[in-house]
């Protein structure tokens, strides 16, 4: 074993651990800016990090849900599938068809985050988890049609060979899907049907407390990291560091303006849309057919 | 996922009252929906039982925290009516100013909620920021931001100032061109349109079976405003339109209630233009012997019925009819056959206000119960529905 490995290997755990602060300052920059946009003054930046320490700090509470060992498992199974993702986006995991376990991983995350909802013990925890299953029937797979198009398109065989850059003009129907996915998956309105506050309250996280929710919690700002940076990998493939940040800064901002000006659309509205947006990701797919063969 | 049931309530994040709303389900539709109530009962009635008049105003004006001024209304104007005394024309204009001021904040914070209910946010918070300006209003004019306490029998406790009344008409046109402006997104916003158009349909000949009032019934096309059928207060004086729509579903109604905001913005310059000058009379103490009379206001949310009987400067008896109660008993109909996602929509498109409208009933026979009139309604009164 050279020096070379051990560098390696430390520099990936620096680079993971560095996803947990830079995935809670950016969501403390989110509410903060949504704050601003709503006229309010809004939390301190640093607000998630508090709200991580005080739940990771609390007793678990009394429900009933914690009889279950899946109740309490899942959380952890969660925050580590949606946390190995990163493994994709820094280059630690190559090989050929790695794009295959990606979305593997990804459908994975999802479905572990229906799974919370099963195992919990509130009917609102089970209602959040058969939106989210009724609708990732079409939001996974327009997403793995989407993956597959800037890989074919790339005609590579490996995430980290995709090196063509701004593919959003090349590819405007999958990328345009691929955004419109991204406000699912993140749960961002309009498309944030699974977590509805008024209609069925925490939805999947209802019933869950401490360090459970803590850690759900912070799988969900690590999935809108995770989601941002695969937007600018597959749509930008930007080179330069400069690029990225103000590419990463465009993304982020237009996640916001999503959130900040528009209302929720009900279950079946979303629905109807994602059929919409599976349809035009495949139509994007047979383009494919006519741009490269 | 079939046959399941969901409790909305007593704590929910949509309903912002204690009441619940028990639903059966079949998958995501709402087979039918029961409300059970009971949870905010204060007991007002029996609180103003044997309180002197003075006394029992201070009660009627904290039954609502939104509309509090029309319930004090609504009881000065019963005790006024038994005195056989009409108010001098400038104490009508200000108390008909607190209650179109009234109705535009609570309005406002309606359309806010609604927004909330659907997701819309941004929206909620502009409302709520642009609500602050009718709360300064009432501050300057009242003394207070929540409770108006400005009424006393035969007069007002303050009189308005000439510098109030700019103040007044700046904020009325600040507030004019805010509503404009969400006018124009409401009536664009795709999204909105999505969720309330279509959703809680009340026709016409239903409104009228299930006694609807205020801009829920106006929405279904039922002109049974008090301001114009039995005009009160400065309200003959006043040339004011009754905005009226006949499709009845919640866009409607928010559409309504917008276009109703913008018609008090009207009144209120009209009562700010035509302020007579005079000295309002001070507040003396009164006495009645003996006294029975009833009293109609048009609160926000619609007709606010008051029947009040005084025995030795004492309320012997007084019953209060608020207009969430006669608006909430078709709320189950209106949940059937509908997806659980419109839930919040439905509800908060009625304006219910549940502490101000839970009454109980004590039916007294063989078998002594203890019931709420929504219960009672349903169990004995079936010819009403």
């Amino acid at each position: 074993m050279n020096i070379h490995f051990y560098t390696n290997i430390v520099t990936i755990i620096i680079s993971m651990l560095m996803m947990l602060p830079v995935a809670l300052l950016l969501d403390g920059i989110f509410r903060k800016l949504l704050a601003k946009a709503h006229n309010r003054v809004g939390p301190s930046i640093f607000q998630p990090f508090y709200d991580l320490f005080k739940l990771f700090e609390k007793k678990r509470s009394d429900s009933a849900g914690y009889k279950s060992l899946f109740f309490r498992v899942v959380p952890v199974l969660y925050f580590l599938s949606t946390y190995s993702l990163f493994l994709f986006i820094l280059g630690v995991i190559q090989f050929q068809f790695d794009f295959i376990l990606l979305i593997y991983m990804i459908v994975l995350s999802s479905a572990l985050y229906i799974l919370l909802g099963l195992v919990s013990n509130s009917p609102f925890g089970v209602f959040g988890s058969m939106r989210d299953m009724l609708l990732m029937i079409c939001y996974e797979v327009a997403l793995t049609v989407c993956i597959f198009s800037f890989i074919v398109y790339s005609d590579v065989l490996s995430l980290s060979q995709v090196n063509q850059s701004w593919l959003l003009f090349k590819l405007p129907l999958v990328s345009i899907c691929m955004v419109v996915i991204t406000l699912v998956e993140t749960r961002i309105t309009p498309f944030d049907t699974t977590d509805a506050e008024p209609e069925i309250m925490g939805s999947v996280e209802t019933e869950f407390s401490g360090r459970s929710l803590g850690l759900l919690e912070l799988s969900r700002q690590l999935r809108f990291l995770f989601f941002i940076l695969l937007l600018i990998r597959f749509l930008f493939n930007p080179v330069s560091a400069v690029s990225f940040i103000i590419l990463f800064i465009l993304m982020f901002f237009i996640l916001l303006l999503s959130e900040a000006t528009s209302a929720r659309f009900r279950t079946d509205q979303t629905f109807n849309w994602l059929i919409i947006v599976l349809m035009l990701s495949v139509m994007g797919f047979i383009r494919i057919h006519f741009l490269v063969w | 996922m079939h046959d399941f049931s969901l409790p909305i309530g007593p704590v929910n994040p949509s309903i912002k009252e204690p009441a619940c709303i028990q639903l059966n389900l079949d998958g995501n539709m709402i087979k039918n929906a029961k409300l059970n109530l009971g949870y905010a009962h204060k007991g007002v009635e029996h609180l103003l039982e044997g309180k002197k008049i003075e006394q029992a105003l201070y009660i009627a004006q904290r039954i609502c925290g939104i509309c509090s001024f029309c319930h004090s209304n609504g009881f000065n104007q019963s005790i006024e009516k038994i005195l056989d005394y009409d108010a001098p024309k400038r104490v009508k204009y200000i108390r008909t100013l607190v209650t179109e001021l009234e109705r535009i904040q609570s309005h406002m914070l309606w359309m806010g909620f609604m927004f909330h209910e659907f997701g819309f946010e941004t929206m909620f918070q502009y409302l709520l920021r642009d609500r602050e300006h009718v709360l300064q209003l009432f501050e300057r004019v009242t003394g207070g931001r929540v409770h108006h306490a400005i009424n006393k029998p035969k007069t007002v406790r303050y009189d308005l100032k000439k510098q109030d009344i700019t103040f007044i008409l700046e904020k009325m046109d600040l507030l004019e061109k805010q509503f404009k402006k969400y006018f124009g997104i409401i009536k664009k916003d795709g999204v909105t349109k999505e969720r309330l158009v279509d959703v809680g349909l009340i026709s016409k000949k239903r409104a009228k079976r299930f006694c609807l009032v205020g801009p829920t019934a106006r929405a279904s096309g039922i002109n049974n405003d008090i301001r114009d059928k039995h005009p009160y207060d400065a309200y003959p004086y006043l040339d004011f339109e009754v905005i009226m729509r006949k499709k009845g579903d919640a866009y409607t109604r928010l559409i309504v209630r917008l276009l109703e905001v913008l018609e008090s913005i009207k009144i209120i310059r009209q009562l700010m233009k035509g302020l007579p000058e005079q000295k309002i009379p001070e507040a003396k103490l009164i006495f009645i012997e003996k006294g029975m009379s009833t009293s109609q206001v048009e609160a926000p949310r619609g007709e606010n019925f008051y029947f009040t009987t005084i025995k030795n400067n004492k309320v012997d008896r007084a019953k209060i009819r608020t207009p969430t109660f006669a608006v909430i008993n078709i709320l189950p109909t209106l949940l059937e056959n509908r997806p659980v996602g419109d839930v919040p929509v439905i509800l908060h498109s009625l304006d219910p206000c549940f502490s101000c409208m839970e009454r109980v009933i004590i039916v007294k026979d063989k078998k002594r119960e203890v019931i709420d009139e929504h219960t009672f309604l349903h169990k004995y009164c079936d010819h009403h529905h």
